[in-house]
Order: structure tokens, then C-alpha cells, then sequence
């Protein structure tokens, strides 16, 4: 609620005319304090019930004004002390006569109030809490699918690229005779005999092998290196070779070998 | 009113304080009117008003130290002070049971409550209160002269409490701006 709406609810004419409850007056009193809006439309509302009340006024018969003094005067005999005061309207001379409830009372009902409020406060910031965590928790997700979908993207724009590249020769790596469902492509820069890798459909080879490529040269395996199965990267650079006839796949330990283990070769594939 | 040169609040409380009669000839001169006039509101009848309005100068005077200039000003203070005693009174046991035996000529009653009461002569020159819309008029006798809270009204009146405290709103500033043409 802001301060004007809080202002034409009505509140400060309640407050004015002494019928706001206890704890609506305690909370306005708190508030004009330092607001000058508040403090203006108290004065605006006072100014009106005086003004009324001027306008109302009655004239009252002549002889009362040396009584009361007379009453005055007596009183003043005794001294003034301060317990002949009746607190119910003169303590809190603004407040209603009938919510004149005793301290305590009031007292009780603010701690009842203010634990009321405390255990709000709590439960609203458990719960905003959870809801907060949930929100962290959805974004990581999204984050997440978010950048699967982007890798999965550049993969597929990189085969892309490398099957529409006028320079690049596609060599399908097919499964030999054991394995005849496994596929690879190896594309070859024919200018500089750059040599990229893509794996299609091989098995994940576990942490403690990889997969080495190796190109056949006059008969003899080149090692071109290995598969970098922890990469992100689906097509991957491999070392650079001129003159190969054919490639080849072996699955080895990891860092590669020396000369490829023959009963090992998954996939093949010639120029 | 007075020929008195005109006192500020501060003025007049210093001089009650002081337990000075001047304080309290300038009270009585300038305020009187107006607090016998809403004592009047409240209990309609002048013997009650009579005895009503000398118990709120004696609390004014016993009382004066107690006011709280923070919490509004001293007119305020005392028309507020004179509302409450005179709602205190009718609520008073004597007075109930008085008006089980009063006659009827004498007794404004309920029904009766707009209508300007007789046996007192008004200063002011109409009853500003009479040109409010109906529910207005209902609202301020209500709450302000019968010192009804505004959650009893809302239950006496099936309304809203919500709609009680902003027609209250809407009832003052119209009082104000009626209020504008008798300055």
C-alpha cells in the first residue's frame, strides 16, 4: 500500500476523530513521524472538526463560567496531583472512550500481534526461499539443455560445413566385417591435406582407451593421432597426411599406439 | 468572542500551566461555544450539557500537563476531551436509568437526532451538518456523537468496514468544503 492509498482509506479521519483502533492509531503514529504527506492530511482533517466544531458552537448560559472558576478554585486548594487524573480520557485523549482497554491488554494483544507477524515473516521467507531455489535450479536446467542444443548445433554445422566444402573429400569409414554397423567419416582437405574426423556410430570406448586414427600409406598405418572422446567437439582435427589410400580406426590404450592391434580395427574406408 | 489579543496554543497552555486565570478566561472566552456546542450533539438536553460542560473545564485545567502537543493540537485535544465525557456520560448507569422516567417533551430522542436541538440557541448561522448527503449525516452522529466505533457502525449498518472508514473520509472532506463558505 503506499502512502496515498494509505491515506484516503479513511485512516486518518478514524485517527482524527478518536475512532481508529489502538493498534491503527500506534501504527499511524509511527508513520507521521516522518511523513509530511500523513503529517498534512492529520492537520487538513484537526482543521475540519475545529472548524465544525466552531461552526457548531453554542453559546453556553452566562452564570457557568464563575462556577466552573469557582470549582477551579477549590480544586486548587488541594494540590494538583497527578493520580486524580482519569486516564481513560485523558492519557490518550484522542482514543474512543470504549477502547480504553487496560495496558496489558493492549499489551498482550501486540505480543499476540508482533508473534503473528514474526511467524509470517518466517514462513514467507521459507517460502521464498524454496521458490528461489526452484527458479535457480529450472535455469541450470534450461542453462544446460540450452548449451547441449547449441553443441549439438555447431556439431552438426561443422559435418555440414565439411560435406559442402568444395575442397573436402568425405571418406566413409564403414564397419569391417565383425562390426558391420560402425560408421566414422573422415574428411580430407584436399589443398592441405588437413584431416578432420567425425565418429557416427562407434561404441564409447572406456576412460582407459581411445579411438586412433590411422591412414594407410603404401601399405604401411600412419598414426594420425587419437580420438578425443571428452571433447565436445564432434569433428576433430586430426595430424595432416598427403598421398593416403585409405583410413582406418583402432580402438587402443588411451594415448594411442605405436602400430594399430589389427584385431582391434572397427572401421575402414578408402579414397 | 473576546477583544482579547489572540493567544497562540503554546501561549494559552503556559498560562494553564502556570495555573494563571487569565489562561483560563481566554479558554473559557474562546472555546466555550464550541465544546458546549458538541456536548450539546451528544446529549441533547441543556440540564445535562450544563453539568457536563463544567466537568471538562476542570479536566482541562487538572489535565493540561498530560497534553501531548505531538499527538495534535489543543482544540483538538479539547473537543475530543469534551465528546468523551459527554459520550461517557450517556453511557453512564444514572443516565440510562434516567431516561427510562423522562418525559417525553424534554427528551430528544433517536429519532429526532438531526434535528437541531431546542432547547439551545445556535450560533452558527445553519446547521452545516444538515447539508450533508443522508449516509453522511447517519455516519458522523454515529460515529462522532454517539462515539460508536467504526466496526460496531459497519455491523449496524451491514456495510463493509472498509466502506465505513472511506465514507467517513468523504463525508469530512465535504464537511470541508461546506465548512469553506461559513469562514
Amino acid at each position: 500500500m503506499d502512502i496515498k492509498d494509505y491515506i484516503s482509506s479513511g485512516i486518518i479521519e478514524a485517527y482524527v476523530m478518536g475512532l481508529a483502533t489502538e493498534e491503527e492509531m500506534r501504527i499511524l503514529d509511527c508513520i507521521q513521524k516522518n511523513n509530511p504527506e500523513v503529517q498534512q492530511a492529520i492537520i487538513d482533517a484537526q482543521n475540519t472538526l475545529e472548524d465544525f466544531a466552531s461552526q457548531q458552537a453554542i453559546a453556553p448560559p452566562p452564570n457557568l463560567k464563575s462556577e466552573i472558576w469557582a470549582k477551579i478554585s477549590d480544586d486548587q486548594a488541594s494540590p494538583v496531583v497527578v493520580e486524580d487524573v482519569q486516564p481513560e480520557t485523558i492519557a490518550k485523549p484522542l482514543y474512543p472512550t470504549q477502547s480504553t482497554d487496560n495496558n496489558k491488554a493492549t499489551l498482550k494483544w501486540f505480543a499476540i500481534a508482533a508473534s503473528i507477524l514474526l511467524i509470517a515473516s518466517i514462513a514467507l521467507n521459507f517460502y521464498l526461499n524454496n521458490a528461489q531455489t526452484a527458479v535457480k535450479n529450472q535455469v541450470a536446467a534450461l542453462t544446460e539443455t540450452q548449451k547441449n542444443t547449441q553443441l549439438a548445433y555447431q556439431n552438426l554445422k561443422s559435418k555440414w560445413d565439411m560435406a559442402n566444402n568444395p575442397q573436402m573429400k568425405s571418406i566413409p569409414l564403414l564397419g569391417v566385417e565383425k562390426h558391420p554397423d560402425m560408421k566414422a567419416m573422415v574428411y580430407l582437405e584436399q589443398k592441405s591435406n588437413n584431416v578432420y574426423l567425425a565418429l557416427d556410430n562407434l561404441p564409447a570406448p572406456s576412460k582407459e582407451q581411445q579411438y586412433q586414427l590411422w591412414a594407410i600409406v603404401d601399405g604401411k598405418p600412419v598414426s594420425l593421432g587419437v580420438y578425443d572422446q571428452d571433447s565436445e567437439t564432434a569433428v576433430q582435427k586430426m595430424t595432416a597426411i598427403a598421398s593416403a589410400q585409405a583410413f582406418a580406426i583402432t580402438l587402443e590404450k588411451r594415448g594411442g599406439s605405436e602400430t594399430p592391434t589389427m584385431e582391434n580395427m572397427y572401421v575402414m574406408g578408402k579414397i | 468572542m473576546s477583544t482579547q489579543p489572540k493567544l497562540s496554543e503554546q501561549e494559552i497552555i503556559a498560562l494553564l500551566l502556570k495555573r494563571d486565570e487569565k489562561g483560563f478566561n481566554y479558554l473559557y472566552d474562546n472555546y466555550a461555544g464550541a465544546i458546549y456546542g458538541i456536548i450539546t450533539k451528544v446529549v441533547h438536553l441543556k440540564e445535562y450539557a450544563d453539568e457536563i460542560i463544567q466537568d471538562v473545564f476542570v479536566k482541562i485545567w487538572k489535565n493540561i500537563a498530560q497534553f501531548d502537543a505531538e499527538k495534535g493540537r489543543l482544540y483538538t485535544w479539547m473537543i475530543n476531551l469534551a465528546r468523551n465525557t459527554a459520550i461517557d456520560y450517556i453511557r453512564s448507569k444514572g443516565y440510562q436509568n434516567e431516561q427510562k422516567n423522562q418525559s417525553i417533551p424534554e427528551f430528544v430522542n433517536d429519532s429526532e437526532q438531526y434535528a437541531t436541538t431546542p432547547n439551545v440557541d445556535h450560533i452558527g448561522m445553519k446547521n452545516v451538518l444538515l447539508q450533508l448527503k443522508g449516509e453522511w449525516q447517519e455516519l458522523i452522529e454515529l460515529a462522532y456523537f454517539k462515539g460508536y466505533t467504526q466496526q460496531e457502525i459497519a455491523e449496524r449498518l451491514d456495510i463493509p468496514i472498509g466502506t465505513i472508514k472511506t465514507r467517513t473520509r468523504n463525508a469530512l472532506i465535504e464537511l470541508k468544503r461546506l465548512l469553506k463558505d461559513y469562514r
